[in-house]
């Protein structure tokens, strides 16, 4: 897991590899804890090759802590593999998939 | 119809990875698509967890059982344990949220494999919980 700031109060998380109960236990502490001080996350899924349940829980909560603060959680570039299981599980309908980096950046930078 | 691949697994959470390692394996010997491996080690690593998670009384030493098996189209697994009763087809999972405020945390497991199993059968035999997932392979 890497973070790269964008503006202040936004970044990016790129993840990668799988996100299943060994992946996630490994980056959960930490995603919680930037999701829970910046406004703005957007979170590259690019080089995430594998999603389960419990790597949606992780997202899930990091969105949810950073809506509750008026703040705005993106997903960047998944695989087709994982978007399925995004749209499987109805994660597509409350975070807003790009395809694109700076549209995904701008739209995390909204309300900061 | 191909040899019948067995693999054993105590119930701990740790096992799930030897579960992934095993399937990518097996993936290589049964020919199987990435898409059709992909819904595999998914479904798998869902039924899995929630067996090692929820099926026995804590500090109980328990076997699952995994069997893997193709015929020219289909793909089958099954999953055998023998904790407490659970049919995956008569749970209920939380209806889809429609915004993160309302958004439980849960349940998604269940949805997983009803969305990438192409065939769900689920039998109590005696003592034992037996699912049995099948995938078309494409």
């Amino acid at each position: 897991m890497a973070v790269e700031p964008v503006v202040p109060g936004v970044v990016k998380v790129i993840l990668d590899g799988r996100l299943d109960i060994t992946g996630a236990s490994v980056i959960d502490l930490q995603f919680s804890a930037i999701a829970g001080s910046h406004k703005g996350i957007v979170v590259d899924l690019a080089n995430v090759s594998f999603l389960a349940s419990i790597g949606i829980r992780t997202l899930l909560l990091g969105a949810k802590s950073v809506q509750r603060r008026g703040g705005t959680f993106v997903l960047l570039n998944p695989v087709a593999e994982v978007e399925r299981v995004l749209e499987v599980t109805g994660v597509t309908d409350l975070m807003p998939i790009y395809r694109d980096s700076e549209a995904a950046v701008a739209a995390a930078s909204a309300h900061t | 119809m191909s040899e019948r691949h067995s693999l054993t697994l105590r119930n701990d959470r740790a096992e799930v990875a030897r579960v992934m390692t095993w399937v990518d394996e097996l993936a290589v010997t049964l020919a199987l698509p990435p898409g059709t491996t992909h819904a595999l080690q998914l479904c798998l690593d869902e039924a899995v967890t929630n067996i090692v998670s929820h099926a026995f009384e804590p500090n109980t030493a328990h076997d699952v059982q995994i069997a893997l098996w193709r015929d020219d189209r289909v793909l089958y697994a099954e999953v055998t344990d023998d904790g407490r009763p659970f049919d995956p087809l008569s749970y209920e999972p939380p209806v889809a949220p429609r915004d993160l405020r309302s958004a439980k945390i849960g349940g998604l497991g269940i949805r997983l494999i009803r969305g990438f199993a192409d065939q769900i059968i689920y039998q109590r035999s005696g003592p034992l919980n037996r699912l049995l997932l099948s995938f078309r392979v494409n």
